[in-house]
């Protein structure tokens, strides 16, 4: 039972969690630098 | 306490059959793949492990044939005898491809695999068969789907008790009113990535040399091992085998979006795109991971092992986001965690372990929605004894709708949440009394019972088989979120006790 709606969408829900994915990079990218700085 | 009666008996042994004859079903792709590969010794084995199955299952369904429907109780029952016969019929395979050193090594892999965790036992994986492999693989696809899932999507139309087999697999989301309708959304998600995901490794495992039909296998089994966020590949490198950035970033979108909650990828099938940014589980995630990403950063400017930014950032995201998700991929030789991350990098990685990913994904741990309700509980009282007397305070959290805190689902969580911790607790203090370092010890035994399958080293077969044996129970408690396990225990003492 898969809601006629629900069918066209699923490529771009993928798409929404690969960005999700690449913001959490994003953060932890800009948090490692961050430590590093205040470990030297 | 009420003794179960004979046709209680009866019903849990049915609807176990049934389940059983799926297991059967689902290892003809394994004998597809080794009959495809003319590795004939190893169809033989798969022709044993699904004569077995079908032979228990359709043997239990005749024996006990039953028109009653489940009940809550009769379905939790149902899920924890399912997975240990399951395990057993699953490990004939295993045991008689030679690659296994003992039953319970057999055992423990298949365990290991439905429960996605990834820790393995078996023996020279770098030369087992490609059907072998491909059991091992859907093993872990289809326990993280849940094997009660896929025998709703198939075996159970219409089953008014299902709800029941359902819930004890630790899946409580409701996609439809109807479970069975549930069942089978969660398995269109599933397919749907499973098309994408094995595509994209595959191509990438082409363009890195590999030849068409290996590069669709090793695709389609790295797909199935990050989705279910088990941790199998099929060689004792893990993905450190491939030296590839575009790999490891695949690897991570995969296993990230499989141990996302069901209903979050149902919502957002459904075109709802603020919910990726206002549920409790994702903001949870977010925010524990930031927190265990510095910890593990500040371990590892300590020891120095990472000079280059981009190294550093390439290893420790890869390793963190595999533990936080409890997939066990990895990109560093186990000792190196000891040797040269350090302690304080192996509690960042440890913590993440602890927490796990979402409610009804594939994930393990405690889960990312009961840390944020507990969060949410500490924030309250904190209202509270800043509020006058007479004030009213609610916490309110979102998770596909609107929520209100209430007090039957802090109660839920907590007692969950506890549970875990003293696994963990008694997971770690196993390994010390069989000699391990503190450290060691815990992280393998938070690795095993929060279903990651990262190793520090720690599990070989030379392993003590009575911890071989506790890492296998902790598995399983831990991926049915012990109400199951509880529930036979409590279905075994009713027998014996009961009135």
């Amino acid at each position: 039972m898969v809601e006629r709606a629900a069918i066209g969408r699923p490529i771009a829900a993928i798409g929404i969690e690969v960005a999700a994915v690449a913001a959490l990079a994003s953060v932890a990218f800009l948090v490692e630098l961050l430590v590093r700085w205040s470990l030297q | 306490m009420i003794r179960p009666r004979r046709a209680d008996h009866a019903l849990v042994a049915a609807y176990t059959g049934r389940v059983i004859v799926g297991v059967g079903l689902l290892m003809c792709i394994p004998l597809v793949t080794a009959l495809l590969f003319a590795e004939w010794d190893v169809a033989v084995d798969f022709a044993v492990g699904i004569l077995a199955s079908s032979a228990i299952g359709l043997g239990l369904q005749t024996l006990f044939h039953t028109r009653h429907e489940l009940r809550r109780r009769h379905g939790l029952v149902v899920v924890s005898v399912a997975w240990l016969v399951a395990t057993a019929v699953g490990a004939i395979p295993f045991w008689l491809s030679g690659h296994m050193g003992s039953v319970i090594d057999a055992s423990f892999d298949v365990m290991s695999g439905l429960t996605t965790t990834g820790l393995y036992l078996i023996q020279d994986l770098d030369h087992v068969s490609n059907g072998l492999n491909m059991w091992r693989h859907v093993l872990t696809f289809a326990g993280g789907l849940g094997i009660v899932v896929i025998a709703l999507t198939f075996l159970f139309r219409g089953t008014v008790g299902a709800y029941q087999l359902y819930v004890g697999e630790g899946k409580d989301e409701r996609l439809f009113p109807n479970v069975v309708h549930t069942a089978r959304a969660i398995g269109s998600v599933s397919l749907t990535w499973l098309a994408v995901g094995t595509t994209v490794l595959a191509v990438i495992a082409f363009a890195l040399g590999q030849p068409p039909a290996r590069a669709v296998l090793h695709g389609l089994w790295l797909f199935m091992g990050g989705f279910s966020t088990g941790g199998f590949a099929p060689q004792s490198y893990n993905t450190f085998w491939y030296h590839s950035a575009a790999f490891e970033a695949a690897c991570v979108a995969i296993f990230v979006a499989g141990s996302l909650n069901f209903a979050l990828h149902w919502a957002l099938w459904r075109g709802e795109r603020a919910e990726i940014r206002r549920n409790i589980e994702v903001i949870s995630f977010a925010v524990t991971f930031s927190v265990f990403f510095a910890v593990v950063s500040a371990g590892l400017a300590q020891s120095g092992i990472y000079p280059d930014a981009a190294v550093f950032f390439r290893k420790a995201f890869y390793l963190l986001a595999s533990a936080h998700t409890t997939t066990g991929f990895g990109t560093i030789y186990s000792r190196t965690l000891v040797v040269q991350w350090g302690p304080v990098a192996m509690m960042g990685i440890i913590a993440a372990m602890v927490i796990g990913a979402s409610t009804c994904s594939t994930a393990g741990g405690i889960k990312g929605f009961r840390v944020g309700v507990i969060t949410k509980v500490f924030l309250e009282d904190i209202r509270r004894m800043v509020s006058p007397d007479s004030a009213i305070v609610t916490e309110r959290f979102h998770h596909i709708r609107d929520y209100v805190l209430q007090e039957e689902t802090v109660r839920s969580v907590l007692t969950i949440t506890i549970a875990y911790l003293t696994m963990y607790a008694l997971m770690t203090l196993i390994g010390v009394m069989n000699g391990y370092p503190m450290v060691e010890a815990a992280f393998e035994g938070v690795s095993a019972a929060s279903n990651t399958g990262l190793s520090c080293g720690v599990l070989t077969p030379a392993m003590p088989a009575s911890m071989r044996i506790a890492y296998t129970v902790a598995m399983w408690l831990g991926r049915v979120e012990f109400l199951s396990v509880f529930a036979l225990v409590g279905w075994g003492i009713a027998t014996v006790r009961g009135r």
